[in-house]
This record gives C-alpha cells, structure tokens and sequence, in this order.
C-alpha cells in the first residue's frame, strides 16, 4: 500500500501545506511578484529561479515546500524518484511570450531564454535538477484535473517497484491565477500517512 | 558615449536581459569573467548576449569563434561595440 505523506497547494496567493494555511498576500500583486515574494520567504539561494518561466517558479517553489523538511536524495536512491505532473494548457503563457518575440517581423529577435521554456515537462527538469532526482517523469496535460490518470500512474510505478517515491500533481499558470498542488507519495506511512486514493488525491486538491 | 558609460549601460541592459534580479550593477567588475566564475552565466545567457548585441546595437557576431573573446567580459564587450559602431 502506499501513501500521501505530505502536500502542498498554492493558489489565490496562498499557500497551504498539510492541510495549514503558512503564507498569504491579499495585495493584489502580480503572479511574478508573489513568485519573489515566496523565494525570499523560503531564503534559498538559486540564481537561476530568476531565469525560469511562470510554470517552473510555480513547480520549483511548490517542491521546495513540499521537501522543506526532508532530503529524499538521503533516503532513496537518486533513481527512484519520480515526477507525475499534470495541466491543462502546457506551457502556453511561455509560448504566447516566445510569440511576442517573433510576430514582428520588423523586430524580430527570438528570445532564446524564453524558447528553452517552451515545453510544459521543462518544469519536471528544473525540480530534479534542483533535487538531483533522477527517475522517471512523465507531464500529462488534460482538459480537467484527473486524479485517476496520476493516481494510476504513479502506482504502476510504485508497485512494479521502478519508483520509490513519487512528486505527483497538478501546475496550471494563466494570466490571472495559478494552481499548484504538488504531493509525494511513497510506500511508508509518515507525514500525513493518508491512503494514497483516487478519492483522497481529489479531497485535498479540492480543499 | 564614453567607454565608462557604455560598461553603465551593458551592466543594466544585462541585468535586465538575463533576469539577475538580485544583482546590483556595482556587483559586476567590468574586467571579471561573464562565464563559468564571475557571474556563472551559462550557454543560454551567451545566446541572450548575442541578441542583446543585435537587437542593442545593431552587431552581429560573424565570426563564431571570436565569442569565448568578445563575451569574455562587460569590458571587452564595451570594446567589441566602440570597435565595430
């Protein structure tokens, strides 16, 4: 059997881990900024965050909360550890602002800093290289969140024992509002010790 | 514009260009290495300076191999520009 050990949702400015609201802004700020706003809190130190897209803020901060208090490179091999993610427009803000590069063709210089974003599993790349996770991944993109296509996923690679725990969840980026709710999921009942289920994926992205 | 106030303007337009938002234009030596030490820049930030130089100044690199020389620095950079507008 395995299980939700922790989670992490960060959506309309907030910031909820294990079911504990620990970082809000009701200023009205823009995304980016609120993207600052959360590295500083979470006083890490990794210039290159500055250089990535909205959804690899998004993913990069949802995973460094959701792993404040653990180093899981110390307790599986670097090799077992998955990412399952999912969305429903891809990389599409980054593709719009790839666009706006080149859809002037009297000013057409395209940005190779923005191109290299997009990709939606670029996201996955920027956590494991961050965490030095090196197992399988795979971005799923959908029209609605289902926990049923993550949740059967991640526990084909559990149970055939590839993976031994897993980054799972949903990061959605638009022009006005983000949605990242990331969870780990492993074999050993720690954390939160929640029945990794179908039903128990969607109460907590639902909360 | 002098060769002081052109290294002013690259370390803004770099900063800019490259999203170094926790440096301050103080904090980059003119003479100090973009890449690898100095500001860690990597092949990416190269193709941003590239187009940084196109786009800025009009400069386009022909020479591929005159690169590693023309980024080695903000300050030869600055001399790249005063040599070639």
């Amino acid at each position: 059997m395995s299980f939700i050990s922790s989670y992490i949702h960060i959506k309309d400015k907030e910031v909820w881990k294990d079911n504990t609201l620990i970082y809000s802004n009701t200023e009205g700020i823009s995304n980016n900024k609120f993207y600052k706003l959360l590295y500083k809190q979470l006083a890490i130190k990794y210039m290159k965050f500055y250089k990535m897209d909205e959804l690899s803020k998004l993913g990069l901060l949802a995973s460094e909360y959701l792993l404040e208090d653990r180093t899981l490179t110390s307790e599986f091999k670097a090799e077992d550890i998955g990412i399952v993610l999912m969305n429903r427009q891809a990389s599409l803000i980054t593709d719009i602002k790839y666009y706006d590069t080149i859809k002037d063709a009297t000013n057409y210089y395209p940005s190779p800093s923005v191109f290299v974003y997009t990709l939606a599993n670029i996201v996955m790349g920027e956590i494991a290289i961050k965490n030095n996770f090196k197992g399988e991944n795979i971005f799923y993109v959908q029209e609605h969140f289902n926990a049923e296509l993550i949740h059967n996923h991640t526990e084909r690679l559990l149970q055939r024992g590839s993976q031994q725990a897993l980054l799972c969840g949903w990061l959605e980026v638009e022009e006005d509002k983000i949605d990242g709710f990331l969870y780990l999921v492993e074999n050993s009942a720690i954390g939160l010790k929640l029945k990794h289920s179908i039903e128990n994926i969607n109460i907590l992205k639902n909360q | 514009m002098t060769k002081e106030e052109l290294i002013t303007k690259l370390k803004l337009e770099i900063i800019e260009a490259l999203n170094l938002e926790d440096i301050e234009p103080e904090e980059i030596e003119a003479k100090e290495a973009l890449f690898n030490e100095g500001l860690g820049l990597d092949s990416i930030d190269a193709l941003e300076l590239i187009v940084l130089l196109d786009k800025g100044y009009g400069l386009k690199l022909d020479d591929a191999n005159k690169g590693k020389e023309v980024f080695y620095s903000v300050e030869s950079m600055a001399d790249y520009i005063l040599a070639h507008s």
